[in-house]
């Protein structure tokens, strides 16, 4: 297996709550990403600013892809008219469903993991690129519940969903864990089952348990430190994956002092990297 | 080969889900009759009996997770109808 080393880069979700001691340490991240829907129109130019001196990604919530409705092409134009005038290194969004005609959920739904999901999503993929110029990556999303009317498995429906668009993908860990957790199933073998060599961008972030004492349910609420089980699936990741990898720390709310997220950054730096010396060790 | 009207109903069944996330009576209608509440939005007999035994706990919490992100956002909930 070739590894390609020193070249996975970390960085940080930039909030506007974050945004003043992020940028006083911004040389302890290779880069940040922002979640368009909270840019506003009159801050473009200082996002603008920040791209050029911070790698920057924009990590969209509402285009509502994996549908087999096409998407809202006031939404799409709206997107591309902010990556022009921002110039980020690129721009991710979710295999989600969030509204159908007349309806807005809200949040990020999961569809159905059929063909027929597989097949809008790629319809609308390509009408994104057409539109906003690049194709996004591809972000797994968790669900309380498996989708109803799945005929698929996630790690099958996400495959044939890259295959079909040619997207990559953004991996996020928190979201496979949760889904492994509330669909009782293995999170490493979860893990093994999604397309590896696609991945791009990793995101890792925390949650809690809800619902019943008896039928405990995982949910990703971003309002938590990184638990263990996240970090051993990153440090599996990295061992089974050769190419560079972009890891971004998410966290949306009750926040710590910075150092507190510098330091979960700077772990999973050091889960990374032992990950791939277990890669280059020879199987015994 | 995939049948002619497999994109309407794949489009029936996310409907539904919407519904499922955004509605409570219907919420509450699917769990007590899963296949009948599925029929009513078009959901083919076959596709409505693989619905049987849903996630009781999981479909409330989902919804009530849904029900505070739009409340959050001053997103209003919105009668509709399976023929809509």
């Amino acid at each position: 297996m070739r590894l390609v080393r020193g070249l996975d880069r970390f960085g940080l979700g930039w909030r506007p709550e974050l945004a003043a001691s992020l940028f006083a340490h911004r040389g302890a991240l290779d880069l940040v990403e922002a979640v368009v829907e909270m840019i506003p129109t009159a801050q473009l130019r200082s996002y603008a600013t920040l791209a050029v001196q911070l790698p920057l990604w924009l990590h969209g919530t509402t285009l509502g892809l994996a549908s087999t409705f096409p998407v809202d092409e006031v939404r799409l134009r709206n997107l591309a008219r902010t990556v022009d005038r921002i110039g980020p290194e690129g721009w991710s969004e979710h295999m989600a469903f969030v509204r159908v005609p007349g309806v807005e959920i809200g949040h990020l739904a999961a569809p159905p993991r059929t063909p027929e999901t597989v097949e809008g999503a790629a319809r609308n993929l390509r009408r994104a690129a057409a539109v906003v110029g690049s194709l996004p990556l591809l972000e797994n999303v968790a669900c309380l519940t498996p989708p109803l009317g799945s005929t698929l498995g996630e790690g099958a429906w996400i495959t044939a969903l890259l295959e079909a668009s040619g997207a990559a993908l953004l991996l996020d860990l928190h979201n496979l864990y949760t889904n492994a957790m509330n669909e009782g199933d293995d999170p490493v073998q979860r893990l093994l089952s999604f397309p590896l060599s696609r991945v791009r961008q990793v995101h890792i972030a925390g949650g809690r348990w809800i619902g019943p004492p008896n039928a405990p349910r995982r949910l990703d609420d971003h309002l938590h430190p990184v638990p263990v089980e996240v970090f051993a699936l990153l440090e599996t990741l990295a061992q089974h994956c050769p190419q560079p990898l972009t890891v971004v720390l998410e966290r949306d709310g009750r926040y710590p002092p910075l150092d507190a997220l510098l330091m979960e950054v700077a772990q999973a730096r050091e889960v990374v990297a032992r990950g791939r010396q277990a890669g280059m060790a020879p199987a015994s | 080969m995939r049948r002619p009207d497999a994109l309407q109903e794949a489009q029936a069944l996310e409907r539904l889900l919407a519904a499922l996330a955004t509605d409570a009576p219907i919420l509450d209608r699917f769990l007590a009759d899963p296949e009948e509440e599925a029929q009513r939005w078009h959901c083919r007999k076959a596709l409505a009996r693989g619905l049987h035994a849903p996630d009781a706990v999981g479909l409330r919490l989902a919804f009530q997770g849904f029900e505070q992100k739009r409340a959050r956002q001053g997103i209003r909930r919105r009668r509709w109808f399976p023929w809509f």
